[in-house]
């Protein structure tokens, strides 16, 4: 062993030891900027998942609004036009019934309150 | 105990308004020596650089916890040291290739790479060492080439003076027997 020089053989790129200072400092700096509070992190995180929630329900009620609207219109339309009959209308329904019903009750509500009139006599 | 430097030095970075003068003195003191000891261990430059400056910004977050029980530098090299072996354990604990590869990669620098300048007998001590636990030749590296005391290298490492004797010698006894059998 005494034979063998115990010089340093590991040399460094030119210049390494003139920038290593700035090198660790920006790194030092860099580091502490990332650093976040766990507590921001995950206040950061309820944000956005908030804030996604409302605008894809936002955008879901808009959208469903709006291709409702579009079929009135068509059907509307269809109605008008004569391609469509009452019995076409109704065969399209998945309840026909019940649009039935309702057309019954809308009529004959006007019919009794007319009914009513004649009772008393008004109407002559 | 800490030299008078040293006390002006935790002063400046103990005070916010010359933290980062103080931090920048702090590299420039012990950059060197800093990054002697971890490349020797590393052997390649690329890593030596990493954990040096890890070393470093772990000096500056830890400074407030330095009591002051040893010198600055001590206190400097012990974590240079604990990176250098934890980087070194963490090289051979990848579990897709074998312990030796990192070895035979630190080994095939020795011989390929221009920041290396020993001469023959210089890289054959050097693949030597690297037959060595790493701890071990931890502590032939500082022994041997940083001529520290064995007192300096007990603070460093939390080792006794004597454990650190006997593995010293241990380690010179395999390292001959290692360069006469080549």
């Amino acid at each position: 062993m005494k034979n063998i020089p115990n010089r340093n053989i590991f040399k460094t790129p030119e210049g390494y030891f003139e920038n290593l200072p700035n090198l660790v400092l920006d790194k030092n700096e860099l580091r502490k900027t990332r650093k976040m509070s766990f507590v921001q992190l995950t206040a950061a995180a309820a944000a956005v998942v908030i804030g996604v929630f409302f605008f894809v329900t936002k955008n879901d009620i808009t959208i469903d609004q709006s291709i409702e609207a579009n079929l009135e219109q068509e059907i509307d339309l269809y109605i008008n036009s004569g391609y469509w009959q009452a019995e076409d209308i109704l065969t399209f329904s998945e309840n026909p019934d019940l649009i039935l019903d309702e057309i019954i009750e809308e009529e004959w509500g006007v019919l009794e309150d007319n009914q009513s009139e004649i009772e008393t006599g008004e109407w002559w | 105990m800490i030299s008078i430097s040293e006390l002006e030095l935790l002063e400046l970075i103990r005070n916010p308004r010359s933290r980062e003068r103080g931090f920048r003195l702090l590299v420039e003191m012990y950059q060197k020596r800093v990054y002697g000891i971890i490349r020797k261990m590393l052997i390649f430059h690329e890593d030596a650089d990493d954990v040096t400056q890890n070393t470093f910004i772990k000096a500056f977050r830890n400074l407030e916890n330095f009591q002051g029980n040893s010198s600055l530098f001590t206190w400097l090299y012990r974590i240079a040291t604990n990176e250098s072996l934890n980087f070194l354990e963490k090289k051979k604990r990848r579990f897709f290739f074998p312990i030796e590869d990192h070895v035979e990669a630190m080994s095939g620098y020795l011989d390929q790479s221009g920041l290396i300048t020993g001469d023959e007998i210089e890289i054959r001590l050097q693949k030597a060492l690297l037959k060595l636990p790493d701890k071990q030749r931890l502590v032939f590296n500082m022994r041997y080439f940083d001529d520290l005391s064995y007192e300096q290298i007990s603070q460093i490492t939390q080792t006794s003076v004597g454990a650190l004797k006997a593995s010293y010698h241990h380690a010179v006894k395999k390292i001959e027997n290692e360069l006469h059998t080549d």
